[in-house]
């Protein structure tokens, strides 16, 4: 059982093999849940500070607070028990070992209550410790922050429970069907731009029209205090540990245990259903006819499926193409609103031309992080390296194509960004001509490094991407400084603009000279690997 | 009725009455298809080739073997162009690989070890991308398809999902298939028995006596010795990245017998 769940520890946090990777990325990931832990932390106790004096509405927002726990808690739930239940070469491994069914549900079943445990006392201990603060039993409220999890997640990992075959099921389906996957990460994109643009109208509105207090006002927090009552079970939980009413707990264990072992009974059926089941072959009904197709269109062909049909690909890089335009004019105007009202007005009339600078500046890093999500031209090809050397095509047509894709897509959806933002009227023709040349500049020179990158990926090593991200930050970086500087000067706008693609032409050009004459050696030297 | 139906099973590998009156020939008479001259590869300051010599003919079934790590591999990539070489000269089909890349490339299939066809294509979109860089007609195309599935019982349906659905032994046989779609004047196969059911394998030899057969030229690495001296025509050892022995085994038989023990003297005298 011991070893069963350590296995599945490394398979849930095994990540990069490298001792210096995963100790990086554990920093990232530490520093990332430091930074919400501690956001979360403030927003609760400036809230404390300002709500405590209304009756009822400190517990009111703590249910809140533990509702969004909760909610993120569960979706958390999901996520790992799919990985830990439903991955193929986990269950493919442990077929060939004499380990029961029982023990093998047992053993995840143990390690998704360590995780959940561990993951939400993190966020639920500093709400404890606050609101235990501000009623005066900061000891009680510490101990209770203890239980709270382990209660919680009866619930929570229920729920998770319940839905972690639907959403096996479809993902394997949207596996199965491209256009369907690709519509469905964009529509899950916009719903996630549309929720952020919500909050960032919210943030816009705080920051520049210090609307801080309308958002708490007696109204609000009566709506709040009398939504608590609709928080099933999340307001059985309450009355057990904040109001103190033990006999709810009964109450709590009933509804939420019923959840669990409903959300138990539908994972240990799916669980053997999906162990016992053999590759899935359902021949397509209609056979094809080969139609020759150009060598130069089966190699986009090719490419465009090596992107389309890769599930990370559709996520990470074409879903947020699309969504690009109106993630860009979301951010910007909220920017420009921020930089032209309240006391940053006085801070940006320093500079002329600040916002136009800063607009520019937000459109090349956009449209750089968002194709870092493509530039992955050789890696992709994993074992199928040896094709590429082994088809009768010239290496060079082979390498420029595959640039030339995501490059294409990148442009296009940098040109609707650019349209967009023009035609909305938060950049004037100058700004939406040259925000598109300099990207589109820094977009080229970022792909070529990146090209140069990959093609240098020796001994199975990952490539080193320390000159690609020196291009996508430090060149936007330096470019801002070096337009502020000049822009406080009294340089004009334009001028400006046209040095910034001098100054990316002459990094980009001098790059693709050496590129193109070392591209042959460095391809044949690119490793098959067996 | 499928739009494949129109076409008559055709065999590719069939010799006429003509091509097995040129076969007669012996090899030396014959031009050769793959020269390798005076080949040196390193790695670093290590130096797997050191000056390899090697003539494969047309019409001949050739065995290329030798220990793991000794430069086997190392010697085809660098006859297909996967791989540079610091000296010397190869020729394939008369072309040469670093002058003529894509020439060579058309005259020749390749199958490697481990079958690398691309896991977000089917089957039959990956056989099209194929049909398509070598530049097979239509007709061409679903003959030898249908043909080559037919041989080696490769069920044209399954053909239709995705590669990453496969087994090993279906993925090698849909890389067989692939190498063979252009018909090749030269058939390059490095461990092509791995992963392959032993009625697969028995079809595969038949399949690479009847293309050297048909004229062609067979070139195969393998780690069956006993499959190598069942049937090919000759045989090379490579050892200290050299030819170390080569055998015409049709003019000397009784080396067929001879060569797992040959093959073991070899390496222990290396030790």
């Amino acid at each position: 059982m011991l070893n069963l769940i350590i296995k599945d520890f490394k398979l849930m946090f095994g990540g990069p093999k490298n001792a210096g990777k995963r100790l990086l990325s554990l920093l990232l990931k530490f520093l990332l849940l430091g930074g919400l832990i501690a956001a979360e932390t403030f927003l609760f106790t400036a809230i404390l500070d300002k709500i405590g004096h209304y009756k009822n509405a400190p517990r009111a927002f703590m249910v809140l607070f533990l509702l969004v726990v909760s909610a993120f808690m569960t979706v958390s739930a999901v996520f790992q028990a799919k990985k830990l239940f439903f991955d193929e070469g986990d269950i493919r491994q442990l077929a060939t070992h004499p380990i029961s069914n029982a023990t093998q549900i047992l053993s995840k079943l143990v390690f998704l209550f360590l995780v959940h445990f561990a993951s939400s006392f993190l966020f639920v201990y500093p709400l404890f410790l606050a609101y235990g603060i501000m009623m005066g039993k900061t000891m009680m409220f510490y101990y209770l922050a203890l239980f709270y999890p382990a209660a919680a997640f009866i619930f929570e990992a229920g729920i998770g429970l319940i839905f972690v075959y639907p959403l096996w099921y479809v993902l394997q389906y949207l596996k199965k069907h491209v256009l369907l996957e690709f519509a469905v990460s964009v529509v899950l994109l916009f719903l996630l731009s549309w929720v952020y643009s919500e909050v960032l109208t919210i943030f816009v509105g705080v920051v520049a029209n210090n609307e801080l207090m309308t958002l708490f006002s007696a109204e609000s927090i009566a709506a709040i205090v009398d939504f608590e009552q609709y928080v099933v079970p999340i307001n059985f939980l309450a009355d057990v540990f904040i109001g103190g009413k033990r006999s709810m707990l009964m109450t709590y264990l009933a509804v939420a245990g019923g959840v669990f072992v409903l959300g138990l009974t539908v994972t240990i059926f799916t669980f053997h259903r999906v162990k016992n089941m053999s590759v899935d072959i359902k021949p397509a009904a209609n056979k094809r006819v080969h139609k020759p197709l150009s060598v130069t269109l089966a190699l986009v062909k090719k490419e465009l499926s090596l992107i389309t049909r890769n599930s990370d690909y559709v996520y990470s890089y074409s879903g947020l193409l699309v969504v690009q335009p109106l993630l860009l004019y979301l951010i910007i105007m909220a920017m420009n609103t921020i930089f032209s009202t309240g006391s940053f007005l006085y801070y940006t009339s320093l500079f002329p031309n600040f916002v136009s600078i800063i607009d520019v500046f937000v459109v090349m890093m956009f449209t750089v992080i968002i194709s870092s999500g493509a530039n992955q031209y050789i890696s992709m090809e994993e074992k199928t390296i040896k094709n590429l050397k082994t088809m009768p095509v010239g290496f060079r047509k082979q390498i420029y194509i595959k640039l030339l894709i995501p490059v294409t897509l990148s442009t296009l959806s940098l040109l609707c960004s650019v349209i967009v933002l023009r035609a909305s009227g938060v950049f004037s023709d100058v700004t939406a001509v040259f925000a598109f040349l300099i990207s589109e500049a820094l977009l080229l020179t970022f792909d070529l490094i990146s090209l140069g990158e990959e093609l240098q990926i020796r001994h199975q090593r990952p490539r080193s991407t320390f000159l690609s991200s020196a291009a996508s930050y430090i060149i936007p970086a330096v470019y801002l400084v070096i337009s502020l500087f000049l822009s406080y000067s009294g340089f004009d706008i334009s001028a400006l603009y046209i040095a910034g693609i001098l100054f990316l032409l002459l990094i980009g050009i001098p790059y693709f000279l050496v590129l193109n004459s070392k591209m042959g050696k460095w391809f044949l030297d690119l490793e098959a690997i067996n | 009725m499928s739009s494949y139906d129109n076409y008559e099973l055709y065999n590719p590998l069939a010799v006429s009455t003509e091509e097995e009156a040129a076969l007669a020939a012996t090899p030396r008479e014959k031009s050769p298809t793959v020269s390798i001259k005076n080949l040196h590869k390193a790695y670093g300051k290590k130096q797997v080739l050191k000056g390899l010599e090697l003539d494969v003919y047309e019409g001949e079934l050739f065995g290329f073997l030798g220990r793991n790590g000794i430069g086997k591999s190392t010697t085809i990539d660098c006859v297909i162009g996967a791989k540079r070489f610091e000296k010397g000269k190869i020729l394939v089909d008369g072309y040469d690989v670093t002058t003529h890349p894509i020439e060579a490339k058309f005259s020749f299939g390749y199958v490697a070890s481990e079958p690398n066809c691309y896991d977000v294509m089917t089957g039959y979109d990956y056989l099209e991308f194929i049909a398509s860089i070598y530049k097979i007609s239509e007709g061409d195309f679903v003959r030898n398809f249908k043909y080559l599935c037919t041989r080696l019982a490769l069920d044209e349906k399954e053909l239709l999902n995705p590669t990453s659905n496969y087994s090993h032994g279906m993925k090698q046989k849909l890389c067989l298939i692939a190498s063979l779609l252009h018909n090749p004047k030269i058939w390059i196969l490095d461990e092509p028995t791995v992963g392959l059911d032993i009625m697969a394998v028995e079809e595969l030899k038949k399949m690479m006596r009847e293309y050297a057969n048909h004229g062609n030229t067979v070139f195969i690495t393998s780690h069956n010795i006993e499959l190598v001296a069942k049937i090919c025509d000759r045989v090379a050892i490579v050892n200290d990245g050299k030819i170390e022995k080569l055998y015409d085994l049709n003019r000397e038989p009784n080396r067929r017998i001879q060569l797992p023990k040959i093959f073991m003297d070899l390496y222990k005298t290396e030790g």
